[in-house]
């Protein structure tokens, strides 16, 4: 199994950088990267990761509106409903981008540069987690759902207590 | 015989109280009475009459003797001087009463021309008594005078016949009771010729005469009709009553009254001059009402009144002889006057019409032809008595006209009066309207002036407040530049964060793998360590301290850097107030010159401050921006407590105290003069100002705030004249990372 990572910078540096964190230095990882908004818009519609860390600062637009036009192209109903896992690694220490990200778009997590490895490495396993944790539950709720079980005990019910009414009446 | 010896005594008395000179010719009358009498008592006498023979058809007739040629004279004297009279009359006199006396002249001519006749016979003339049809005519023409000229009204005629028969009866008797009564009683006895008791009877007659006839007079009026009235005695009654002051219409109608009751006229009617109507007569009063509707006015221009001018002095004018004057116009236009005056007084059933003039303007109206200057008419109906107007009776209306005149005038003043009287109250009464509306506006205008004040205040008070407003508005703008000021330092601070952070991304991360290979080079190297010689071994550890040592410094350097660059953005961020950690001392490194350079702004003064922080203190939680502003009020403190003093120093250290390993200690002390230790409790409390620095930044009351917020406590100690030292402890950060 391969996780797929996106990172989306404008400094080709830091996208080397961080991309070491996930490809030498660890095993399982398949890191795509985009250098500015539309190439990381396109990255996200053709090989769909599961994980994407971004700067709000890219070039001349804010890092925000690449994750408004993620968010847009992936409500309308033809996409596959399908939502990656987002991580905001930012330079710009602005409050008001961080309460967005968090409030609105409900990023991961919202990291400072510089960032060390380990905390790279921990906030993705953390995305990674939560990524497993609902494939999880969408399985146990096909397996164990009560409430399916419940019905049916109900629909026994009833359908037994008609057939003991049609019989008594005949 | 007796009785045509009563025809020419009684028709001179007829004539005489026809052309109404009942008063005048007394002398005459009374010869006349004597004369007659004497010849009627010798009419029994052969004196008068011999005998009587016959003559022409007539089988006797008698023959006059002496006293009768005295007799025939008598008889002739007195038709003539009658007819005399009624010609003179008939003069003088005008309309109706001229005709009456016109006709009973022709008539009586005619009848006693006629009557002449029968003399002949008695001068043996033998003509025979044929004029005695025209007696006849007599008859007819008086009894036309009577229908058609109200010559005697039947009444009259009664009256008078019975008053004149009452008298000659009386008289009579007067004569031939005496004598009778004298013959029976003293004839005999006396002696007395019957000549003397004669006379003496005639002069009883005489003298009883008078009053016997006024008393007779009285009677037929009692029981009979009315009395002649005095129109003269009336006057006077009159003018008493025309001079009380009273309204027009009261006296109008007094004036009506008087006339229809007191001078026994059938009605009459009054039309005055009233000051609201100039152009005609008004009708004042009438008895009784006029049914005619068209006649409450006389116009000025009809033309009774200019007829009535002409008349002047006179002015009174009469039915009948307008009617004359009518028969005899030859003027077309004058007769249809004629013919209107005649209507208007027919309307009123006048027979008379009495202008009033005020006493000058008579003589002047005739003089100008003033129409207006006639004040008022008087119609006048027929006399109750039927009696014709004599000239001297409209003569005393004329000059009841006149009083009523004038007492109309004052009538017509009086009500005047009292109409100016009534608009003088109503001119009284607007004049107060007007005051009172004058008083009124006045208050209107009064407040109006107040309400002006108000508004003037209010204007007052809004432009104080608009300055106001602009003052704060320059202070906004002071206040948004300053923001903008700072906003744009953040952004640049932000940017040149920016600028340096995201080159260290990659540096900070190799830096970690430097440490990494580190780790993995001498783990590998330590395993084959045995297998190098000696020397060797100890030149590849000594080179793996070098690694160690450079990589350290460099990841210490790298972290420096973030702090400083960190510290910086946040100081910039105005609006920023959250609690972050930060390095006390890059922190204070940063803050110092910006204390120092905006206490120099206030102070003109720069004290340096002794710095006593080491280096690799944990962090603390602290917001940078508000933590200046502590230490810069401390400081400011600092140096107005040292004010004076010769030796000035302040002093910061930090360290962590051993009991109190959570907190960071810091003291800021000064060489000032100290606080007094009764107030040192009081120093953080609300409000307190000693030196009443109040604009100038915030009080230590915030200060202790600011701090406490930290998670931190402040404190202070002091020696009098020694110095003052604040202790502040902040909270150390946790082992925090900067993620979540």
């Amino acid at each position: 199994m391969n996780i797929k990572i996106l990172i989306v910078d404008d400094d080709i540096s830091v996208i080397r950088s961080i991309g070491k964190t996930f490809t030498t230095m660890t095993q399982g990882f398949l890191v795509l990267t985009a250098t500015s908004a539309n190439e990381g818009l396109a990255m996200l519609k053709e090989q769909r990761p599961d994980v994407v860390l971004l700067d709000v600062r890219l070039g001349p637009n804010s890092g925000m509106d690449l994750l408004k036009d993620f968010n847009e192209y992936f409500k309308q109903p033809t996409n596959r409903k399908y939502e990656p896992r987002y991580i905001v690694i930012t330079a710009y220490p602005d409050e008001q981008t961080e309460k967005e990200a968090r409030e609105t778009f409900h990023v991961d997590a919202f990291l400072m540069k510089p960032v060390k490895d380990e905390d790279i490495r921990r906030v993705v396993m953390k995305s990674i987690q939560k990524i497993l944790e609902s494939f999880h539950d969408q399985l146990n709720a096909y397996t164990r759902s009560e409430s399916l079980a419940k019905k049916k005990e109900e629909a026994n019910q009833k359908l037994d207590e008609e057939l003991k009414r049609s019989k008594g009446a005949s | 015989m007796f009785g045509s010896i009563i025809i020419p005594l009684s028709f001179s008395e007829f004539v005489i109280r026809l052309v109404h000179h009942d008063d005048s010719f007394g002398q005459i009358r009374i010869v006349n009475y004597l004369t007659g009498l004497l010849i009627a008592f010798f009419s029994f006498s052969v004196h008068f009459i011999q005998d009587v023979q016959p003559i022409m058809a007539f089988g006797f007739w008698p023959r006059p003797g002496i006293i009768f040629y005295l007799f025939h004279l008598y008889f002739v004297l007195n038709v003539l001087l009658s007819h005399l009279l009624m010609f003179a009359e008939t003069a003088k006199r005008r309309g109706l009463m001229r005709k009456q006396i016109f006709l009973v002249f022709m008539a009586t001519t005619v009848g006693f021309l006629g009557g002449m006749t029968n003399h002949f016979l008695w001068y043996a003339i033998k003509i025979p008594p044929f004029g005695n049809v025209t007696i006849s005519i007599c008859v007819v023409i008086m009894a036309y005078a009577i229908v058609a000229h109200r010559l005697m009204d039947i009444e009259v005629i009664i009256k008078k016949a019975l008053v004149f028969a009452g008298i000659v009866g009386a008289s009579a008797c007067a004569v031939s009771i005496p004598v009778a009564v004298a013959q029976f009683l003293l004839g005999g006895a006396i002696g007395v010729s019957p000549f003397w008791l004669m006379i003496s009877g005639i002069a009883i007659a005489v003298l009883i005469y008078r009053p016997l006839e006024r008393s007779l007079l009285e009677l037929t009026d009692k029981y009979l009709f009315q009395k002649k009235v005095d129109y003269r005695k009336l006057l006077k009654e009159a003018t008493e009553y025309l001079s009380e002051l009273a309204s027009l219409k009261w006296q109008a109608r007094r004036v009506i009254a008087f006339l229809v009751y007191k001078a026994r006229i059938k009605n009459a009617s009054l039309y005055a001059y009233q000051s609201h109507a100039p152009g005609s007569l008004l009708l004042q009063a009438s008895r009784p009402r006029l049914k005619v509707k068209g006649h409450r006015t006389i116009a000025f221009s009809h033309p009774l009144l200019t007829y009535m001018l002409d008349q002047i002095p006179r002015g009174a004018i009469q039915l009948a002889h307008i009617e004359a004057a009518r028969k005899q116009e030859q003027n077309r236009w004058k007769q249809k006057e004629l013919w209107e005056i005649i209507h208007l007084l027919k309307d009123h059933q006048a027979e008379a019409a009495i202008p009033c003039f005020t006493t000058d303007t008579a003589k002047r109206a005739r003089k100008k032809k003033e129409a207006r200057l006639i004040r008022g008419v008087l119609f006048l109906g027929p006399q109750k008595s039927d009696e014709v107007y004599k000239e001297e009776d409209l003569d005393v209306f004329f000059t009841l006209g006149q009083e009523s005149s004038i007492a109309f005038e004052n009538a017509r003043l009086y009500d005047e009066q009292i109409l100016r009287a009534h608009e003088l109250e109503r001119t009284n009464q607007e004049l107060n309207n007007a005051q009172t509306m004058l008083m009124r506006s006045l208050d209107e205008s009064e407040q109006s002036r107040k309400e002006a004040e108000k508004s003037r205040e209010a204007q007052r008070k809004a432009k104080e407040e608009a300055l106001e407003a602009k003052k704060k508005t320059e202070e906004m703008e002071v206040e948004l530049i300053r923001r903008e000021k700072l906003l744009f330092v953040e952004k640049l601070v932000k940017g040149i964060a920016h600028e340096i952070f995201n080159p260290l991304q990659p540096v900070v991360q190799y830096v970690d793998r430097l440490n990494h290979v580190f780790v993995e080079l001498f783990t590998l190297c330590d395993e084959f360590k045995y297998e190098i010689p000696e020397e060797g071994r100890r030149q590849m550890f000594e080179q793996f301290d070098l690694f160690r040592e450079a990589t350290k410094v460099i990841e210490e350097r790298i972290d420096h850097l973030y702090h400083v660059v960190d510290t910086l953005s946040q100081m910039s961020r105005a609006d920023d107030q959250s609690v972050k950690s930060i390095d006390f001392k890059i922190y204070w490194t940063n803050a110092v010159s910006v204390i120092q350079a905006q206490t120099h702004g206030d102070t003109l003064q720069e004290v340096p401050a002794k710095e006593d922080i080491p280096p690799n203190l944990p962090p603390v939680m602290a917001n940078a921006v508000q933590l200046t502003q502590v230490f810069l009020n401390l400081y400011r403190n600092a140096i107005h407590a040292m004010d004076g003093k010769a030796e000035k120093e302040v002093s910061i250290r930090a360290w962590v105290d051993e009991s109190d390993p959570a907190f960071l200690t810091i003291s800021f002390s000064d060489t000032g003069s100290g606080i007094p230790t009764d107030m040192l409790p009081r120093i953080f409390d609300f409000g307190f100002s000693t030196k009443g620095t109040k604009g100038q930044g915030i009080g230590l009351n915030m200060c202790k705030t600011i701090i406490e917020r930290f998670g931190g406590t402040i404190r202070c100690e002091s020696e009098f004249d020694k110095g003052t030292t604040f202790l502040i402890r902040l909270p150390i950060a946790k082992e925090k990372k900067r993620v979540d």
